[in-house]
């Protein structure tokens, strides 16, 4: 059984989004005949992994597509403010690492981009990912930068909900994008995504294209 | 001559107008830095009349706040809930992904083993208050 067998296209992927979020989801175990249950969406067409320069957590530019070349590359747009989606995707990812064996999860990296880089200095950037993962790898820049990162994965720029008081929420999406190690998107992991799935799922975007 | 009683009871706890309000199945994530958590909790209204969630409280936290995760166009956006409605003979979730209760401003971060007192105050029920227990984000139920 191919990886891409495994994965819905990306829209039915998105459509189910909402629906997966709201229901416990069983373990990706099952056989994809059995429904498609399964935690990631797969790119219709994959893309390729964009060559945009934020800044690392110690001050230093990071080269995204020369700094992650060679690895498999879980990339993610949030922020620290956010109580919900984040913390529980980033998480589910550290934890699912922390189990797998340490030769399987050396091939991955990290990546999380502040899409609030107002509040999200790097010292707070670093302290939030150090409590899930010291290695995992926290950027960003100015707003144009984080934008412009944003849409060369074609996503729209995460928007900001000024509440009546200044402060403010973040949009965002929600998914992670897994690229493989020929540094090509190919899968959309959606926040719901258990640890389990993750566990499953790592080891088999490492191996990629091959079965593990 | 018991049966005719009980029944009467049922009948008089159905007819009953109003709003009959439960909380459960409430946790709270630790904040990951000290300073923004969130909590999760079931309504249930097994009354015959709608009622709504206006204010929450959170015991040593000045902030509490009910916010929804739309999908808007594909990308997932944050809103205010300023009133949550609760209809007749429902149940509204929070839960992660959905709608989440924000919290901030606690006089002491809690951490994993805490208990948080949330109370919600309904325009028609009055004061409810539920206990949530603190649990670590990636803890999975």
């Amino acid at each position: 059984m191919t990886l891409p067998r495994f994965f819905l296209t990306l829209g039915a992927g998105l459509a189910l989004l909402g629906a997966a979020c709201k229901a416990p989801r069983s373990p990706s175990a099952g056989t994809p005949e059995a429904g498609g249950e399964s935690a990631a969406a797969e790119y219709p067409h994959p893309r390729p992994k964009p060559a945009f320069t934020l800044t690392d957590t110690e001050g230093h530019p990071f080269p995204f597509r020369d700094s992650t070349a060679g690895f498999v590359t879980l990339l993610f747009f949030g922020y620290t403010n956010c109580p919900d989606v984040c913390p529980a995707q980033i998480a589910n990812i550290a934890a699912a690492l922390h189990k797998l064996p340490d030769p399987v999860a050396r091939q991955v990296k990290v990546v999380f981009v502040t899409t609030d880089p107002a509040r999200d200095t790097p010292e707070r950037l670093r302290a939030w990912l150090d409590h899930f993962d010291p290695g995992f790898i926290g950027l960003t820049g100015t707003q144009a930068a984080i934008d412009s990162a944003q849409l060369a994965m074609h996503l729209p720029p995460a928007e900001k909900e000024v509440l009546p008081d200044g402060r403010y929420l973040m949009g965002h999406w929600a998914q992670v994008i897994a690229f493989t190690k020929d540094g090509m998107a190919r899968f959309a992991f959606p926040f719901g995504t258990r640890q389990s799935e993750w566990a499953q799922e790592i080891p088999r975007l490492v191996a990629y294209p091959a079965a593990p | 001559m018991r049966r005719f009683l009980l029944g009467a009871v049922l009948l008089a706890g159905c007819s009953a107008p109003g709003p009959r309000i439960e909380v459960r199945d409430a946790y709270a994530y630790q904040p990951v830095l000290g300073d923004v958590g969130a909590a999760y909790f079931t309504v249930v209204n097994r009354g015959s009349a709608p009622d709504t969630l206006t204010v929450v409280e959170v015991g040593g936290a000045l902030v509490a706040m009910i916010h929804e995760q739309v999908n808007e166009g594909g990308q997932d956006v944050m809103r205010h809930v300023g009133a949550l409605a609760v209809p007749a003979d429902s149940t509204v979730s929070l839960r992660p992904g959905g709608l989440h209760l924000m919290i901030e401003g606690f006089q002491r971060a809690p951490v994993a083993g805490d208990t948080l007192l949330i109370t919600l105050h309904f325009a028609r029920a009055g004061a409810v208050s539920v206990r949530a227990p603190v649990v670590a984000y990636g803890t999975e139920p």
